[in-house]
This record gives C-alpha cells, sequence and structure tokens, in this order.
C-alpha cells in the first residue's frame, strides 16, 4: 500500500474555486437554443375537487406556445413512483398532475409553456379553476380518528400503513420496572431550504427519440430509469443530468412531479423547455422532513437500567407517498434504542396521510427523530430517579467490548466505543464545573442548564436486502494514456465535496498528483450506473467501489510492469506511483508509463486487454453506525424567554477521517439544521391546510448570527465494513443535535419543575413555560 | 373602498362586486357578492359577509360587525370588527403583510366615509356614482413594510439589556 499522504489530511475542497467565483453550472445557468419556460399554477387549496379549468386566455396570450392540464399528463405519463418497503402498504395514484382533485396546497393543476419566464408566469394569471373546497385534515392525530375528512376515500381510512418491531420480552419488563416514564413528544414537521431550489430542463431529440433532463437532482440514475418507466420510453434513452447541485439535504432525492411535466412539455412543444422552483414554490411542492407524533415508554430499574421500551410512532406522510415517504418514519422504529443495550423493545409506526405536502428524507431522515425521543426519555428517567443524566447514559450504554451488537430491532451495529466520546466531550465541556455553577446562577436568578445527546445513527445505506431499493453504489478508475486518472462514481455529491476526498484516495493509491485526478458525476451519459447520494452513503459505498476500483488498476498495472520488466508480479513494488522489481528501485516505470504502454498495446501480455480502466460494484455487507456525544450549554432568559446557546460541543465518531476538514464543514452543517430544528423551524398550517410559514419571512431558518461557534473534536473508532474504515458524516450532526439543545433547554428549567417541552423552543412558548 | 368596483345591485341587500388588492408581491382581484346579514338600526349594529374568489381559484371569505354608539362628549364611536378566512397565495407569501395593508385599505375607506359625511352627501346614493380610486399599490406596499419596520425597531428597543 502507497504511503498516506493525502487520506486523513485537511485538504481545501478543490470544487469550492468555482463555486465561489459564479463559474459553477447549475440548472438555471442551462441555456439551450430555443428554449422556452414553464411556470405552474399551483392549487390554492389543500383537498378539494377540481370541477373546471378554462385555459383559453392563457392560451392566446403573448409568448405562450402551450398549456398543459392533467389529462394531457396523464396521457403521456405514469403516476409518480415509491419505493414502499413496508408491508401492506396502501399506495394512491399519484399523478404529476391532478385530473380532477387536488389533495394538498401547491400541487400543479396546469403548466404554461411560453417562450421567456415572464410571459409564462404572466399566463398563469390567466388560467380560470373552479374548485369545489372539501373538508380538510391537517391534524395527524384527527386524521387517524374514525370519521376523519379522507384524503384518499378510497381507502376507508387515513391510515397508509402500521410497522412494527419488537424484540425481547416487554410485558415482563414493565413487570419487573421500578418505574415507568412516559410522555409524548413531536418531531414538527420542517421545510428543507437547499439553497438551490429544484429545476429542470428537458429536452427531446426527435429524431433518434433521445430524452435529455437536467434536473437539480441526488439521484440522477434513479430519475432516469424512473422517467424511463413512468414515459414509456427505452432506459437507454434517456439520459439525466445532474450539473452542479447546490443542496440537497434529502428533498432531491426523490422522482418529483416537474421533472415528469417538463418533459412531457418538450416533447409536446418539441423544443427544450425549462422550470426553475421559485423560492414559494418550493414551500409547498418540494418535500417537507418530520412531522412525527410519539408515544414513549420506558420501564426502567431503581439504578436507572432501562429494561423495556413502548413506542408508537405516528408518522403525517402529508398527501401522497413520494420515493420514500413510508420508509422514513420506520428508520425512526429501527433506531429507537440508540446507543442503549435495551433488550425488551415494541416500537409501533403508523404512516398517516394528511393533506399537505408529502414528507420524505430529510438530514437525518428518521433517526434525528428517534435519537431526540430515546435521548429525553433517558433525561427523563434521569430527572424521576434523581440521578445525573450522565450516569443513566453510562449505566445503559452498549459497552465497547459487545460490537458487533444486535439490537433488539434486529439491527447489527458495526463497532462503536461510546464511553470514549462521551468521556471526551464531558472534558471539553467541564461538565462538572457546569452543574457546579448551575447552582449559583440559580440562586442568582439565571436559567443556565446543560444537554448530553448520545447518539448513533443508521449510515452507509446500505445492503440492497435490507432496503425497498438498491444499495450497492458503482465506480470507475480510468488511467488515461497520458497518466492522468478519471474516476467516475454513482454517488453524485451535490455539495460534499467527493470530488475532493476521492481524489485523495485515488492519489494516495495510484501515487499519482491530485491535480492529475478528475471526479466526474451525475451525467447517466458519463457514469454508466449508480444509485446515488443519500444517508451518508457517499463515502461508505461510493467509496468502497472506487477502492475495489484502485485496487483493480494498481494490479493490472502491477501485471503488465512485471511482464515489462521479465519479472513475476509477486516480485513487483508499486510504491508512491513507481513500478519496481524489489529491490530495484532505480530501475522503476512510473505509472504514467506503464498507462501509456497499455494503451499503446504492443508486447502486451497475451491474456491481457489494452486500456487501464476498472468498473467495481461495492454491495456493503451492513450499515455504518456512526456515533458521538453532542452538549449543549444554554440560558434562557426569564423575563422573555429568549435562548441563548452559549457553548456547543461535538464529539463525532465517524471511523476513519478521510478528510476532516470535509467532515468538519458536514458536522457544523448539521448542527446548524439539529438547532434550526431545536429552537426555530416549524411548517405552521391553518386548519384549512394553508401554508402559514410559506417564505423565509414567516419560517424561521437560522442564520450565522443565531448558532454558537462549536467546539469540535472527533474520536476514530473504524468500521469493518468497508476497507476503508469511514462510516459516513453527512448527517450526525443533525442527528446529535436538537437532543442536545432541548435537553439543555428542560435542565435550564428543571428547578422550575419542567420535565419536557416540545420543540421548537421559540421565546413565546418558554416565556409560557416559565410563566 | 380602495380598489372595488360595485357591479351590480341585486337587492336591498346583496351586492355584486369586486376589489383588486396588492400584498407585498401579489396583486389579485376577487369577484365576489357582499350581503347584510344584520341590520339592526335600533342598536346601530350591522353585519354583512362577503365572499370573493380569485380566477386562479383562491377565495376570501368574511364577516364585518359594525355597531355605533354615543360616546360621553357627544361623538359617535364606530366599531368594527372583521373575520376573513383567505386561501391562495397570498397567504403564502403576503401574510405578514396582510394585517397592515388591511388596516391601510380600511383606514382610506374611512377617510372616505369621513369626506362623504362632512359634504353631507347621501351616502347610499353617492356609493355607486362616486369614482373608485384604484388602490395605489407601491405607496401600500411600501407604507406596509415600514410599518413593519419601525414594530421591529420598536420590539428591539423595549427588549430588556442583557447582561
Amino acid at each position: 500500500m502507497a504511503i498516506s499522504r493525502m487520506v486523513g489530511a485537511r485538504i481545501k475542497r478543490r470544487e469550492d474555486p468555482r463555486l465561489i467565483t459564479g463559474a459553477a453550472t447549475y440548472v438555471d445557468d442551462i441555456k439551450l437554443y430555443d428554449m422556452q419556460y414553464m411556470a405552474l399554477l399551483r392549487s390554492v387549496h389543500a383537498h378539494a375537487k377540481i370541477t373546471r379549468i378554462d385555459v383559453s386566455k392563457a392560451l392566446v396570450a403573448p409568448g405562450v406556445v402551450a398549456v398543459i392540464t392533467g389529462e394531457e399528463v396523464r396521457r403521456a405519463a405514469a403516476p409518480l413512483p415509491t419505493a414502499g418497503g413496508v408491508e401492506g402498504l396502501k399506495v394512491p395514484d399519484h399523478d404529476s398532475m391532478p385530473v380532477d382533485k387536488v389533495c394538498h396546497l401547491g400541487q400543479p393543476v396546469a403548466a404554461v409553456i411560453a417562450r421567456d419566464r415572464y410571459a409564462a408566469r404572466d399566463a398563469l394569471d390567466l388560467i380560470e379553476v373552479d374548485y369545489e373546497p372539501l373538508p380538510v385534515v391537517v391534524d395527524v392525530e384527527k386524521a387517524m380518528e374514525p370519521g376523519s375528512p379522507l384524503v384518499h376515500e378510497q381507502f376507508g381510512s387515513n391510515i397508509a400503513y402500521t410497522w412494527l418491531v419488537e424484540g425481547g420480552d416487554l410485558e415482563q419488563a414493565f413487570k419487573d420496572a421500578h418505574v415507568v416514564v412516559k410522555q409524548r413528544m413531536t418531531n414538527q414537521r420542517l421545510i428543507p431550504n437547499p439553497m438551490e431550489t429544484r429545476g429542470v430542463v428537458a429536452q427531446y431529440d426527435r429524431g433518434p427519440g433521445n430524452l435529455t433532463v437536467w434536473s437539480s437532482t441526488q439521484v440522477p440514475h434513479i430519475l432516469r430509469s424512473s422517467l424511463a418507466t413512468i414515459l414509456g420510453l427505452a432506459e437507454n434513452k434517456v439520459r439525466v443530468v445532474a450539473p452542479e447541485v447546490g443542496g440537497g439535504f434529502g428533498c432531491k432525492l426523490n422522482i418529483y412531479a416537474e421533472e415528469v411535466i417538463a418533459a412531457v412539455a418538450a416533447m409536446r412543444v418539441g423544443k427544450p423547455v425549462k422550470w426553475v422552483e421559485e423560492r414559494s414554490e418550493s414551500f409547498l411542492a418540494t418535500t417537507h422532513g418530520r412531522d412525527q407524533v410519539a408515544y414513549c415508554e420506558a420501564a426502567v430499574a431503581k439504578d436507572g437500567t432501562i429494561l423495556g421500551l413502548r413506542m408508537k410512532l405516528i408518522g403525517d406522510l402529508g398527501a401522497f407517498h413520494q420515493l420514500f415517504t413510508p420508509a422514513v418514519p420506520t428508520f425512526s422504529g429501527l433506531m429507537s434504542t440508540g446507543v442503549y443495550k435495551i433488550a425488551n423493545l415494541r416500537s409501533e409506526v403508523v404512516g398517516v396521510f394528511t393533506n399537505k405536502t408529502p414528507v420524505d428524507a430529510y438530514r437525518g431522515a428518521g433517526r434525528p427523530e428517534a435519537t431526540y425521543y430515546v435521548e429525553r426519555i433517558v433525561d427523563i428517567v434521569a430527572d424521576e430517579l434523581g440521578l445525573d443524566p450522565v450516569d443513566v447514559r453510562r449505566r445503559n450504554f452498549i459497552p465497547p467490548g459487545a460490537f458487533p451488537y444486535t439490537t433488539a430491532s434486529g439491527l447489527t451495529y458495526d463497532s462503536g466505543d461510546y464511553e470514549l466520546a462521551l468521556k471526551r466531550a464531558l472534558e471539553m465541556a467541564g461538565y462538572q464545573k457546569f452543574k457546579d455553577e448551575q447552582v449559583k446562577a440559580r440562586e442568582a436568578g439565571r436559567y443556565v442548564g446543560i444537554g448530553v445527546s448520545t447518539y448513533t445513527e443508521i449510515c452507509g445505506i446500505g445492503p440492497s436486502a435490507a432496503l425497498p431499493a438498491a444499495g450497492w453504489e458503482s465506480g470507475t478508475v480510468r488511467v488515461e494514456s497520458s497518466g492522468k486518472v478519471t474516476v467516475l462514481t454513482g454517488s453524485s455529491p451535490h455539495g460534499q465535496g467527493q470530488e475532493t476526498s476521492f481524489a485523495q484516495m485515488a492519489a494516495d493509491e495510484l501515487g499519482v498528483p491530485i491535480d492529475d485526478i478528475v471526479v466526474l458525476h451525475g451525467d447517466t451519459a458519463v457514469v454508466a450506473t449508480g444509485v446515488g447520494t443519500f444517508g451518508s452513503r457517499n463515502m461508505a459505498v461510493g467509496g468502497a467501489a472506487l477502492m475495489m476500483c484502485l485496487v483493480k488498476v494498481k494490479d493490472k498495472a502491477t501485471r503488465l510492469a512485471a511482464h515489462m520488466m521479465e519479472a513475476l508480479p509477486d516480485d513487483m513494488v508499486y510504491s508512491e506511483g513507481r513500478l519496481y522489481v524489489k529491490g530495484h528501485a532505480d530501475k522503476a516505470m512510473t505509472i504514467q508509463e506503464v498507462a501509456a504502454a497499455a494503451y499503446r498495446a504492443v508486447g502486451l501480455p497475451p491474456e491481457m486487454e489494452p486500456g487501464m480502466e476498472a468498473t467495481s460494484f461495492f454491495e456493503p455487507s451492513n450499515f455504518t453506525f456512526p456515533f458521538g456525544t453532542h452538549i449543549a450549554m444554554v440560558e434562557i432568559d426569564p423575563e422573555t424567554g429568549d435562548i441563548t446557546i452559549q457553548r456547543y460541543i461535538a464529539v463525532d465518531d465517524c471511523g476513519r477521517p478521510i478528510n476532516p476538514l470535509l467532515i468538519d464543514g458536514q458536522v457544523q452543517g448539521g448542527i446548524a439544521q439539529g438547532i434550526g430544528q431545536a429552537l426555530y423551524e416549524e411548517a405552521v398550517y391553518d386548519d384549512q391546510g394553508q401554508l402559514l410559514s410559506g417564505s423565509l419571512l414567516d419560517y424561521a431558518l437560522p442564520t450565522a448570527a443565531m448558532v454558537p461557534t462549536y467546539e469540535l473534536d472527533r474520536t476514530e473508532t473504524p468500521t469493518p465494513v468497508n476497507p476503508m474504515g469511514a462510516k459516513g458524516v453527512g448527517e450526525a450532526g443533525t442527528i446529535g443535535a436538537s437532543a442536545a439543545v432541548v435537553n439543555a433547554a428542560v435542565d435550564a428549567l428543571s428547578h422550575l419543575g419542567v420535565r419536557h417541552v416540545d420543540k421548537p423552543l421559540k421565546s413565546e412558548k418558554l416565556l409560557r413555560v416559565i410563566q | 373602498m380602495p380598489g372595488a368596483v360595485l357591479e351590480e345591485i341585486v337587492d336591498d341587500g346583496t351586492f355584486l362586486g369586486s376589489v383588486k388588492v396588492a400584498v407585498g408581491p401579489i396583486t389579485t382581484s376577487y369577484k365576489g357578492r357582499v350581503q347584510f346579514t344584520e341590520k339592526d338600526e335600533a342598536n346601530h349594529r350591522i353585519q354583512l359577509t362577503a365572499e370573493g374568489r380569485e380566477g386562479s381559484g383562491g377565495t376570501a371569505r368574511g364577516t364585518m360587525s359594525s355597531s355605533m354608539r354615543a360616546t360621553e362628549d357627544g361623538q359617535t364611536e364606530v366599531s368594527v370588527d372583521v373575520h376573513v378566512d383567505v386561501t391562495g397565495r397570498i397567504v403564502q407569501i403576503g401574510r405578514g403583510l396582510m394585517q397592515d395593508v388591511a388596516s391601510d385599505m380600511f383606514g382610506q375607506f374611512v377617510s372616505c366615509v369621513k369626506v362623504r359625511l362632512e359634504s353631507g352627501e347621501p351616502a347610499a346614493e353617492g356609493a355607486a356614482t362616486l369614482p373608485v380610486k384604484p388602490v395605489a399599490i407601491l405607496p401600500l406596499v411600501l407604507r406596509a413594510i415600514w410599518s413593519g419596520i419601525v414594530r421591529i425597531v420598536r420590539r428591539i428597543l423595549r427588549r430588556p439589556a442583557r447582561k
């Protein structure tokens, strides 16, 4: 193995210069000859019959080329897909453009295609739609009641599925319990806001019958297969390109109506069609996140040992299943026991339809929710028994020697050392010192608190057999005849920095300068196969595929060099880009020379094909389970209820680090999103399903001024699941953060008898609690 | 009422018309009906309900109750209570400004009524004939934004100093 110089180093992101100088190409930067623009008229009702659409005035408006309604889309396209993944799931037809009924605010009901964006937008105002409003159901628990308005009448109920995971003997655990603690908790609905909204350009080439779709997506290959199926085209006549993607956080891990409608429009008008989502559309039409209600009960022994956990999780799915809508709440169920050896579990998940935008994956997708429940429960147990929350955590931790550890929900945790991360974080925070000072602060009338969250998450998604869709990833490494190296990956990054980290790995393994390496992704015509980016999988799965390729390429280079040097491959050394017979470093060939020979193809070994390229698929044997400890220290203003995070400490363990700078970036962004959920963000609907927090004026996305400086550190516990030992870190910050902050806030108010406050901890809510 | 056009008087208590409003970046117009649902002359109380629809399907539905009472110093106090349910883009985008725009429009309506009362013109007949001035959108928006800014500044100033 080459001496590692790049891997583990804080290499600056190679993609940043083009991003920060405006030289990157996003969907909206794509301009094609004779391109038309699409604008969508969206439902203003949460639930209504469409009784009439009159597009006649819009059709004759200046610049308008076509107006498309649901009938036409239904003729041209099958409903949008869901991966399902839950037994007995009720799946309503989800038309890209509904024909006779809308089920949530913002569903597209007509599309105008015009010569420019202004003409398209203006013509929307000329379309007349008659709706017959239907009763609306917004509250997920009311939606479960008999007699509730039905989102989809044909099912006779709003319950889309019930899913159960059980392990051990829960009844016995509750019989043996010294005390039982119960808490209802919520994970409010969040609205993802990547800096770049979604966008699509569709182009249909009539000659060969090829469709090309540029989309701001995390999953170009899944989109390609899905579009082919939906539109009845051959998969190899569809090309999807995800150009630069300005953030996704899970909300671009989908097959969206607009991708289908734009394709239908392009085929209809015979010209390229562009649609770029307005921020206000994004609030309604891009999937939302979280939205769960949980009823948690823990059976606890006198010493704080948690004997059993009973969870009922109610997932508000919104009106339809998008790609992973039903699966996300089941992740919460699977991860119910967190980092604890809770042997007895019953976790029931109920997925429920409401007249709201569909919920799907959002950074963490089910694991921030699970972590929040169990981490809050541990604090409540500590409060009940008068113990320190840290001691209760330690008493229940899965010990380091117990890995691989099988949880009551049937998962096998790969590796972990929870005490290590906890100890480091407590030292950094000065936990005991804070606790001592808290007493004095309280005497002075100040409300200060410290909150700990020890999390684990399910990452490196994942083994295909354990998923509703394929979980492998593919990669290709090609040493060009010039010795430059091209890396292709199917896990299409959108801000995570794999153009840097993958190049670091290739540079180390092949011994070529990092500047000679190009990492390509996101274009199905360039990267033949792939799955995409989600579930912190790029490094743990995509990186592993890359490692397999690198091994193959090195092997071929070694065999070829051995042949040229008339030596045996086993006698060869490949070190820092030079190949030589053991003990003869002075007579080396460079990898560049070997590559040139491979393409010149004169005098190759008889069984060897020309070229120097390898493609691999990595199918993971298990998920990875990163973990860590987050600690928040907060102060709440007794007069105003305003909460300030004074310090935030995070010790994360994502296995062996490839680029610590990228890891820090991921952790910081993740924590900001977790803080957002803990303190600020919330989708608010009125009882008619109108979104009251539908703009950035009303939806409080945290800004840089609203989050503290983070104090970060890491421990390193490698995973055996992939050759790098890396676990993935894209979601860790979000998963650890919201529980830490809420635990700190509750701690700050615990002397007032406060045991739980639901997120988000807005000042008015805290003030009411204080009063 | 700024932006309002009376299109048809159906009967004594029912009117059809339209009103054009701008809230924040949204300009829209509602077509609909206004109806008196209560006329209590003895107690100086009226209530009316209004229902309007945008072309794109958005709706506004509301009731307005108004009563008058004599004050001790010989003046008349008019109180108005309005409740409106709105659907459509205006809720999503313009919600933060809606209250301000409504207050502003109502202020203009009041000045209009005041002018009429002071000129002694009989209101019932004047209403249909008086030229309707469309509501000036930009100043409205600016004023709404300004009052928003003023509110934020006041909030900051009122905040207790921290530590």
